[in-house]
């Protein structure tokens, strides 16, 4: 079942003082897909994710979700505003903007409460997502002193106790030390696999290739640069290299750099794993 | 059937809840803090503050010399003539410096409309007698408010007029002059300029780490606004957004508490001791002392031709 769940056309957004953040980008994501938002700094990810969540409102162009044009009255209206809340959580890059409630437990209960799930379903979300995430060790400490990967499993676990069927995550590796990303590459697999739409803002190339299926590169100038398979995107190196994904003085890596990507291509390709499976 | 990664809950179909349109609070917190932010943001990080000009080229320290020494100076003129005159040379410095039209304006509206409002009523010979020229009441002869005699005629007087408008037209140079020093001085530099000119070190630092403070926790309330936003919310009621801004409000301060301590600790990494060294030390070059010499010749003139 794929059906466009956003749809972005001809969005353009300038900052206050003129500074440009997105030019004329343009692209729609179908339910279920997992799609990397691959930039450099300052390209203009944080902002993409922030109109696709109905937070920020483009200057030109249309944002539409669900069907439903994104604009400042209709994300506030229900039943549609209720609606969207429920079913898009946004991870912030800066895990700490979204936890302000005195424990972990209470913040993971806030979601629940706020849909009018009642108390008991409630709170049996919250020890089912701690559990999920593995924090239940830290169910009574103040969010605001954890470490950085403890905050990002709270911060995720928040959003999950809402059900969403997408996520939008603002560059969510980093701060995050290997094993904890090694932990969300997991997670992030185990909800495609359950259907969910993701879509994450990233320049880690490796992250993209582990999580998503498809990529949507955006360059320096605010613009989409490529759209499609994200393997087509992580072996071509002369667009990565355009869009300062990867560093001029890799080439000498180029070979190594391909061969890679081309091993991981080949292990997660399903019906190479099949092939293998039958030999 | 497959087994399920998740919990059975997630799978079922959300309810959501009914209810009417969101309170007012919301909209009303949004656009409060919306604009408190934006406001703030654009005072405080000087982003937008300081185009480059002859002025923003010249020493902080200087520049504070220099336009304290005007504003004085300000003060000593009478003559309502030499201070319209001031007022027009301190717009020309202004355009001269590129500050933006918008702060501008922004700080007129504020500050000069205030004390309009304050020095108002001496324009009426209520509290100073004078010589009506446009009567506005006549209680008749004897009359008075409480134990207050009125004049036979209340009405604007010459001398009250003379008194507020020179009074108006020093108030706006005042706003003009500080206007040409803080808009052209990142505020950081501005204050490290104080603390070399002997503002009390401490007093020095707890005003650099107050400035640091509210740029971090304004991008703070922000943020915290932004995913508020973005997490869902039925249609909540009073209690249930009493509960929200008091969260907010102990998370603010949570977080301040932690960004204190590592605010301190990223200080302390980079060799903070307890005084702040600066980067370069306070040489005037030529231009600095241009500038000074400048603004003492506008302090002669204006004393020498508008003063008593
Ligand atoms: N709040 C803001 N105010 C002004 N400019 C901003 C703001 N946020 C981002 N920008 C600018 O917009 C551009 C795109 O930023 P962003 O979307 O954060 O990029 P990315 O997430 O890819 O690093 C950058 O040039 C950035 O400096
Ligand atoms: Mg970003």
């Amino acid at each position: 079942m794929r059906e466009p769940v956003f749809d972005l056309k001809g969005i353009t957004y300038s900052y206050p003082g003129g500074i440009k953040a997105l030019d004329d980008v343009s692209f729609r994501v179908s339910g279920g897909e997992s799609v990397a938002v691959l930039g450099a700094n300052a390209s203009g990810k944080t902002t993409l994710l922030k109109i696709m969540d109905g937070l920020l409102f483009p200057d030109g162009g249309e944002a539409a979700a669900f069907g439903h044009r994104l604009t400042e009255e209709s994300v506030e209206k229900p039943p549609f505003s209720r609606m969207f809340r429920q079913e898009v959580g946004f991870l912030f890059q800066n895990s700490d903007a979204q936890l302000f409630n005195p424990t972990v437990r209470e913040e993971l209960a806030f979601g629940p409460y706020q849909l009018g799930v009642p108390e008991d379903e409630a709170w049996r979300r919250v020890d089912d997502m701690m559990k999920f995430v593995e924090i239940e060790h830290i169910a009574d400490r103040p969010p605001a002193g954890l470490s950085s990967g403890e905050k990002k499993r709270v911060a995720l676990a928040c959003l999950l106790t809402c059900a969403p069927s997408i996520l939008l995550m603002d560059e969510p590796t980093t701060s995050l030390d290997p094993r904890t990303q090694e932990w969300l590459v997991m997670i992030l697999k185990t909800l495609r696999k359950e259907g969910m739409t993701l879509v994450c803002s990233t320049h880690d190339l490796h992250f993209a290739s582990l999580v998503a299926e498809r990529g949507v590169v955006l360059t320096e100038e605010h613009r989409v640069a490529s759209d499609g398979n994200i393997w087509e995107i992580l072996t071509d190196f002369d667009l990565l290299k355009k869009v300062n994904l990867v560093h001029e003085h890799l080439h000498e890596y180029e070979e190594v750099f391909h061969s890679h990507f081309h091993v991981h291509k080949r292990e997660q390709e399903p019906d190479h794993v099949h092939a293998h499976g039958s030999e | 059937m497959t087994t399920r990664a998740l919990p059975d809950w997630y799978y079922k179909e959300q309810a959501y809840p009914e209810g009417g349109e969101k309170g007012r609070g919301t909209g009303f917190i949004k656009r409060a803090l919306a604009a408190f932010g934006e406001s703030l943001v654009t005072l405080l990080s000087g982003e937008e503050g300081v185009p480059d000009s002859f002025l923003s080229a010249i020493s902080p320290a200087a520049k504070i010399i220099g336009i304290i020494a005007l504003i004085v100076g300000v003060t000593l003129i009478q003559r309502p003539l030499i201070l319209i005159f001031g007022f027009l040379i301190t717009l020309v410095v202004m355009g001269a410096a590129r500050i933006p039209v918008r702060r501008v304006v922004h700080i007129w509206l504020g500050v000069p409309v205030f004390s309009l409002a304050v020095i108002l009523p001496a324009v009426l010979n209520l509290f100073s007698p004078g010589d009506v020229i446009i009567a506005l009441w006549s209680p008749g002869p004897g009359a008075h408010l409480g134990h207050w005699n009125l004049p036979p005629a209340v009405g604007v007087t010459m001398e009250g007029l003379e008194v507020a408008s020179r009074f108006m037209l020093r108030v706006i140079i005042c706003v003009n002059l500080a206007l040409l020093l803080t808009a052209t001085t990142p505020p950081v530099k501005l204050l490290s300029a104080f603390r070399r000119m002997g503002m009390p070190n401490a007093f020095g630092m707890v005003l650099v780490m107050m400035y640091r403070y509210l740029v971090l926790l304004v991008e703070a309330v922000r943020e915290i606004h932004e995913a508020r936003l973005s997490r869902p919310y039925g249609g909540m009621n009073l209690r249930a957004e009493q509960n929200w801004i008091a969260a907010g409000v102990g998370n603010l301060f949570r977080r301040t508490w932690y960004m204190g301590e590592e605010v301190r600790q990223a200080m302390a990494a980079r060799g903070f001791g307890g005084d702040l060294k600066t980067a370069r030390p306070a040489v005037f070059q030529a231009k600095d002392w241009t500038f000074l010499a400048c603004c003492i010749l506008m302090i002669f003139i204006g004393i020498w031709s508008g003063g008593k």
